[in-house]
């Protein structure tokens, strides 16, 4: 058994440190591209945001769609295009390096302010030209300020929603907190594979002929047809004519580099033959989902980036053609993906706001690219572009793309290693989504069984049907920690103390049975869902006004068949899968097992003093605090309160279930924070958990920090026994689980994973994503204890919080001279 | 009704055995190692240490409902209950009825045992269980003595019955190599030469020395008897060198 345990990953660190130079699997293009781009700090890039902004001041009164089209033709005419050293895949939405993007129809009211703030703001800071700043002051953000969606919504809501939702100043309140002001579309997954099968020259040629078809006399064919079809085609030529400048400036260049001509050259010939037209290869395939990908990004700021489909499948059939045929090897293969994963990376999520910076801490980005899963005929999809796609995962020391992995009964065992030993390599990616708990709620929802088994994963962990799926409104996520606090203290919270918030339930320091306390806040909870839901309303309604998406609805047959834009709030035949977050289910559960156990039932506190502590942050409470942490927690598969987590689920199920119908979508109850627990830990006090004031709320389906004592078996059993499995009503559940390298070592330590994987999937849990410990994660945990309290490390018979560890026990560990078994 | 005093069941253990399983630890050792690094283990008694106690009494299905809650952990590999302490010998009858009925209950079994205790119980239970786990610590006897408080001989004569049993599990030997007592090469080439006595196909690992359950100690207030040695740079490569040389080794068969 080797010693020196260390992931793969670790290993190169730990090489790095040493010789002073990164060390890579292969020098090849995509490792040069890397180095170039690694450190830097990210630049806003203002062309996006300038030319929606020139253009939109031409077209006003004109229908969205169409503005929007219009919109994108002048950024595809004017905007500076790059061809780049090493890069064969051309188009980017900004300058070389890395860089995010200006939205400014989205919350631009708020530009000038957050562009003064964001080169010293902690949570992933940009930087600007002094030359930008000041376009961006004098001519788009005046351009857009008061018209803004943020603007719109922020006066729509009702003085109760209001009080939930915004401070005075119109910031976030962190209680029940709309994301849709700071992202103009939920996650989304395009069709890439209409354009690889018919090309933009094809889905194009459709569009004319229908327009050619409509009747003059008919107001809606006027009204309706023509701006979809006119947009649709204007849209079309917007993204061939971009293509076709990198195809010019790439022949500049070959002539100016003779040395690199063939490689200039080839880039040429791709970007005048796609996205026009059907790829002729696998480089050319690539080449032409990366240009729309990259469209759909200057076109709108979609939750967690543009979501990319089955890669595996889609390039299956040109990847094996260029094999077979001896035209590409399956290491230039790799390369070219690993270039198309560096460019991703170059492109920064830009969050302006606090909240979505906030809640999207470190830079982060979701842009899933989907491998695995059955097909459409219910089959195993495996296949060598899915290998090739694990191996990139392993060789190529870089965070993304967002890599994720469906598994399903009769996933093959190679493939089930692979993934396992892709994890363990330290990255931590693929994450999990289960075919088999998520394809039978697609069903229940309307889909087809063909168009369930072919979903894609999108986001950070939803799903879609390309083409049958069809909602884009950004939803609530709801911090029931704060609901739990209003319970407490008549509808108050302690950091806004005198104003009433939400609702008073009644007088809970006379409550004499734990069912009145928790019938109290399951009220409590229920308002909180109201709200949510009269802001999913509002924000369904107004969204149209503001956002249209000509390339998305391109792509999208149900569009194209009702000439209906994918932002209005009806599309004939969609299928409408929206969700809204329970944020704080562990802090909660632990809190009224707490409750339960020592105010009602072995009666050694009561709610007054209960709520006295709380007033105090347990200072001088220290003994109770301590008795509170002892009660049954959530994340240890005990049935005291799992019971009660279930109760939880299945109220919000119920009231979802009855109120989604109206709203003409399904608001499915879902468990994934982002990072958001952490800012919304930030306005609730203490919690009857014994959790401290303004600390992290627990996150997604995890246990409370520090509450999981049983190990990562007893998180998985307990998040299955809180779920209400008759309901359909209901999405992911984010599940976080630490791994330890030295844990999984050797062979058998994969095949320990594998088994622990196949675990997951028989008990039908929708998402599992491994943060694989390493000695990084330790040192952070010595310098911010508070950070990783669930921090559990297990050693040879002994489980122990590694924080509580004596310090140099802790550097024991991190030294790791001798084989322990955490 | 047979109880057994307990002093930790853990989930999800991967070093104890095939797959994914559940350690079940007994309280009381007949043994005082100085490097045991689960001290509130030793003694037949419940204790406290830092605060909580341990060492509870349950019934023979209380603990298999306990292990039955991760079943379908086990199904994909070849987990389930692994027996461990302290010592499980301490409490033979106890532990052949866990052994017993868990059978009945379909589940995979192992078991870690020092081999110091009743030849009675290790022969039957040893004839029950999918692997075993004991310890060969050192062939020095003085040495073993004063190292852990009892002599070897006992141990090793044991070790000889459970290897020739005809009916039984893998066997796999291990050996914890403490500084000071076992970590010299002589040590470990006597092993060896004692394990290749044996019969064929069974596993022997080093375990090398770590002072992880130090902080029990100090919560349990007692001092800590191995202070601040180390293993010596190198030196279970140098062993582990030894134990291949004579073509012995752990395969991983069952995983």
């Amino acid at each position: 058994m080797a010693l020196h345990v260390l992931s793969g990953q670790e290993a190169r660190i730990e090489k790095e440190i040493e010789t002073g130079a990164p060390v890579y699997v292969s020098n090849n293009r995509a490792t040069r591209l890397l180095e170039r781009v690694r450190t830097q700090k990210p630049v806003i890039d203002i062309e996006r945001g300038l030319y929606f902004t020139e253009s939109f001041r031409e077209t006003e009164g004109q229908p969205l769609n169409l503005r929007w089209a219009k919109a994108l033709y002048h950024y595809a005419e004017n905007a500076t295009v790059y061809i780049e050293e090493d890069q064969l895949l051309a188009g980017r939405a900004g300058k070389l390096g890395r860089y995010g993007v200006l939205y400014p129809e989205l919350d631009g009211d708020i530009l000038d302010e957050a562009i003064a703030r964001l080169p010293e703001r902690e949570t992933s800071p940009f930087d600007i030209d002094p030359a930008d700043a000041k376009i961006v002051a004098e001519v788009i953000s005046p351009f857009w300020k008061g018209k803004t969606f943020h603007e719109d919504l922020g006066t729509a809501f009702p003085p109760d929603t209001r009080k939930l939702t915004y401070n005075a100043d119109g910031t976030s309140r962190f209680i029940v907190n709309e994301t849709a002001s700071y992202r103009s579309s939920i996650q989304w997954v395009h069709d890439y594979e209409i354009v690889l099968q018919k090309g933009i020259s094809g889905i194009k040629a459709e569009a004319v002929e229908r327009l050619g078809t409509l009747d003059p006399d008919s107001a809606v064919d006027t009204m309706e047809k023509k701006p979809f079809l006119e947009a649709t085609i204007l849209t079309c030529d917007a993204i061939v004519l971009w293509a076709h400048r990198h195809a010019v400036l790439a022949r500049e260049k070959a002539e100016r580099d003779p040395a690199n001509r063939d490689f200039y050259l080839k880039i040429a010939e791709a970007s005048d033959w796609v996205p026009e037209n059907p790829p002729r290869s696998f480089y050319e395939a690539v080449q032409s989902q990366w240009y729309v990908q990259m469209f759909s990004r200057i076109e709108q700021k979609t939750g967690t980036v543009i979501s990319n489909g089955r890669m595996d499948q889609y390039l299956w059939p040109y990847y094996k053609h260029d094999i077979v045929a001896g035209i590409i090897t399956a290491d230039e293969a790799q390369e070219l993906l690993e270039s198309m994963w560096v460019a991703m990376s170059e492109y920064v999520d830009l969050y302006l706001s606090e909240a979505g910076g906030a809640f999207n801490e470190g830079y982060a980005h979701w842009e899933a690219v989907t491998i695995g899963g059955v097909d459409r005929d219910g089959v195993d999809a495996t296949n060598d572009l899915s290998y090739l796609f694990l191996r990139s995962k392993r060789d190529f020391p870089l965070n993304y793309p967002d890599l994720a992995a469906r598994v399903h009964t009769l996933s093959p065992r190679r493939y089930l290693y692979e993934v396992a030993e892709t994890i363990k390599e330290g990255s931590g990616f693929p994450k999990l989504i289960n075919d088999d708990e998520v394809i039978p709620l697609l069903l229940a929802k309307g889909a087809t069984m063909e168009e369930a088994n072919d979903y894609a994963v999108s986001g950070c962990s939803e799903v879609r049907m390309p083409n049958r799926d069809t909602y884009t409104s950004p939803c609530a996520y709801i911090n029931f920690a704060a609901a739990l606090e209003m319970t407490l203290f008549h509808g108050q919270m302690l950091k806004w103390e005198g104003e009433t918030i939400g609702l008073d339930v009644g007088a809970v320091e006379d409550f004499e049975t734990f069912d009145q306390f928790l019938d109290a806040y399951l009220r409590e909870q229920k308002y909180f869902i109201r709200h949510a839901f009269i802001q999913q309303h509002e924000i369904i309604r107004l969204r149209a006004r503001h956002f249209a998406s000509p390339l998305g609805s391109t792509l999208h047959k149900l569009c194209r068949d009702s000439f209906t834009d994918l932002h209005q709030p009806v599309i004939p035949g969609g299928i409408d899968l929206g969700y809204f977050e329970f944020i704080g289910y562990g802090t909660v559960i632990d809190s009224l097992a707490a409750i339960r156990k020592f105010v009602y039932e072995e009666r050694k506190v009561t709610i007054r003093e209960l709520q006295e502590a709380i007033r105090h942050n347990f200072e001088g409470y220290e003994e109770l605090r301590k008795l509170l942490q002892s009660a049954p927690a959530y994340g240890n598969n005990d049935p005291y309160a799992d019971a009660i987590g279930k109760r939880l689920d299945r109220e919000a199920l119920d009231f979802t279930a009855k109120y989604s119908g109206e709203l003409g979508i399904h608001l499915d109850l879902r468990l994934v924070p982002f990072t958001s627990h952490v800012p919304f830990g930030k306005v609730v006090s203490a919690t009857p958990n014994g959790r401290l004031a303004w600390t992290p709320l627990s996150d997604g389906s995890s246990a409370s920090q520090g509450a999981d004592k049983n190990g990562p078996t007893a998180v998985l059993l307990s998040n299955f026994a809180t779920k209400n499995q008759g309901y359909r009503d209901r999405a992911a559940r984010l599940l976080n689980v630490k791994l330890s390298p030295s844990c999984v070592a050797g062979d058998t330590g994969t095949a320990k994973l594998v088994q622990f994987i196949q675990a997951w999937h028989d008990l039908r849990l929708w998402h599992i994503q491994f943060n694989v410990l390493n000695t990084e994660t330790l040192r952070e945990a010595q310098r911010k204890p508070e950070e990783y309290r669930n921090l559990l490390v297990r050693i040879a018979g002994y489980s122990a919080y590694f924080t509580e560890l004596s310090r140099d026990l802790q550097d024991d560990i991190i030294a790791r001279t001798e084989q322990i078994a955490i | 009704m047979e109880q057994g005093l307990i002093s930790n069941i853990q989930h999800y253990s991967l070093q104890d055995g095939p797959g994914i399983r559940t350690t079940v630890f007994l309280k009381g050792c007949p043994l005082r190692c100085r490097w045991c690094c689960n001290p509130e283990t030793q003694s037949m008694e419940p204790e406290t240490m830092k605060g909580t106690v341990t060492g509870t009494w349950m019934t023979v299905d209380q603990v298999l409902r306990e292990v039955e809650k991760d079943e379908i952990f086990y199904r994909h590999g070849a987990g389930g209950l692994t027996v461990s302490g302290g010592e499980p010998l301490m409490q033979g009858a106890f532990t052949l009825a866990l052994i017993r009925e868990a059978k009945k209950r379909y589940l995979s079994t192992a078991m870690e045992t020092s081999g110091q205790g009743d030849s009675g119980f290790l022969l039957e239970i040893a004839g029950l269980l999918d692997t075993i786990y004991m310890d060969i610590k050192s062939m020095d006897e003085a040495k073993h003595r004063k190292w852990t408080g009892a002599g070897n001989a006992a141990i090793l004569q044991n070790i000889v019955q459970v290897a020739y049993l005809k009916q039984r599990g893998r066997l796999i030997l291990r050996t914890p190599v403490i500084p000071g007592f076992n970590d010299e090469p002589e040590k470990i080439e006597a092993i060896c030469q004692f394990v290749e006595t044996l019969p064929p196909g069974i596993g022997y690992e080093l375990l090398p020395y770590h002072r992880l359950g130090r902080d029990k100690y100090t919560g349990l207030d007692r001092d800590y008897p191995m202070e601040d040695v180390k293993l010596p740079e190198g030196r279970i490569e140098t062993l582990r060198a030894i134990v291949e040389g004579h073509g012995l080794g752990l395969w991983d068969y069952s995983i």
